[in-house]
């Protein structure tokens, strides 16, 4: 539903629903993107001997793994829970599970290509524990958080205070 | 109307994605060849979600922002080439993560190039430490060689094409323009 204000020739303002499917992709490209940079930086400290080049591994966590994923996942929990009204239970529930399994899924890939022999990038050898924590704990809690941000009246109103999440 | 060009975006990006899977099955999937299968499965939807829906949801949502600001040709020009511009890039990444073996060592591995004393190593070495891993699996990147960066690219030229045609389209450049106005 669109609301025409008061000159009708090309404002228009939008309604919650119309902006739904653009600012929950916009969320998890958002949230992906935090994730992603902050264990770039967390694995340098934690495992400062596996980090060689810079470039090519900026490229590829944040085009790939913050945006594309970010961006993959927000588009599977619209589309999943899109027959649901915004702030309902079954939304919370569904754009929770799908976004937080879309990420689980990424984060096992992500896992099993670091135990490849000569990879190695994030301390799966040393510490797999904490790579599969980081990776498939914090993805389906990330999934979880951006449903929260999404359906509840207190993570709207946090949302609404980012400008580009409004 | 917003979100139907989301989902169809979305939809058209999955079935580009899919198509590649099928025709370059065997060049995209090298990575994950020789493992068990709950790995080829794992690997073949995370080709999906970054090739398809993650493309997809991009030109899904530069698509939706156009068509709320105007529906005009211009709209629609500038819609196709920041929706292409985002698809190519993602694809492009990825695209140079399979077959690039340099790049994919800067990117996921702890090691230089140069450090790794053979392209075999990627794969060769430590086999025990694998034991879903065949002994007779393929070199890296062998057959990636042979995954064209054109012909990979063309399924998602297709989709964000059709996705701006639906969106921007004679009939529903109409529906926009005798929107009621709800003053």
């Amino acid at each position: 539903m669109t609301t025409a204000v008061a000159n009708a020739n090309d404002f228009y303002e939008l309604s919650p629903q119309l902006r739904r499917p653009a600012r929950t992709i916009k969320l998890y490209i958002f949230l992906g993107w935090i994730a992603e940079t902050t264990f770039l930086f967390f694995g340098m400290f934690m495992f400062p001997q596996l980090h060689a080049p810079w470039i090519n591994r900026l490229i590829w966590t944040q085009i790939m793994c913050g945006i594309g994923m970010g961006a993959a996942v927000g588009a599977l929990a619209y589309v999943a829970a899109s027959g649901f009204k915004q702030g309902s239970r079954a939304a919370l529930i569904i754009t929770g599970l799908v976004a937080g399994t879309a990420y689980v899924v990424c984060g096992t890939v992500c896992y099993w290509v670091d135990a490849l022999p000569g990879m190695d990038y994030w301390g799966s050898h040393e510490n797999p524990a904490l790579f599969l924590l980081k990776g498939d704990g914090g993805g389906f809690g990330l999934g979880l958080i951006g449903s929260w941000l999404l359906n509840t009246e207190k993570g709207v109103s946090l949302l609404n205070k980012i400008p580009f999440l409004r | 109307m917003s979100a139907a060009i989301v989902r169809v975006s979305v939809a058209l990006g999955a079935c580009a994605a899919l198509v590649n899977l099928l025709v370059w099955h065997q060049p995209i999937m090298e990575m994950a060849n020789g493992h068990v299968w709950a790995v080829k499965v794992l690997f073949a939807i995370w080709f999906v979600l970054g090739w398809g829906v993650a493309t997809g949801a991009l030109t899904g949502l530069a698509l939706s922002s156009m068509w709320l600001r105007s529906s005009g040709r211009l709209s629609a020009a500038v819609a196709f080439v920041v929706g292409l511009f985002l698809t190519f890039t993602v694809c492009l990444v990825l695209h140079r993560f399979l077959t690039d073996e340099k790049f994919m060592h800067d990117a996921v591995s702890g090691q230089r190039p140069d450090e790794v004393t053979s392209s075999s190593s990627i794969r060769g070495m430590d086999m025990d430490m694998h034991p879903g891993m065949d002994m007779d699996m393929p070199s890296a990147h062998t057959q990636a060689i042979g995954f064209n960066r054109v012909m990979a690219l063309t399924p998602n030229f297709i989709a964000v094409a059709l996705s701006v045609i639906y969106a921007f389209g004679g009939k529903r450049r109409r529906m926009r323009l005798s929107k009621p106005c709800r003053c």
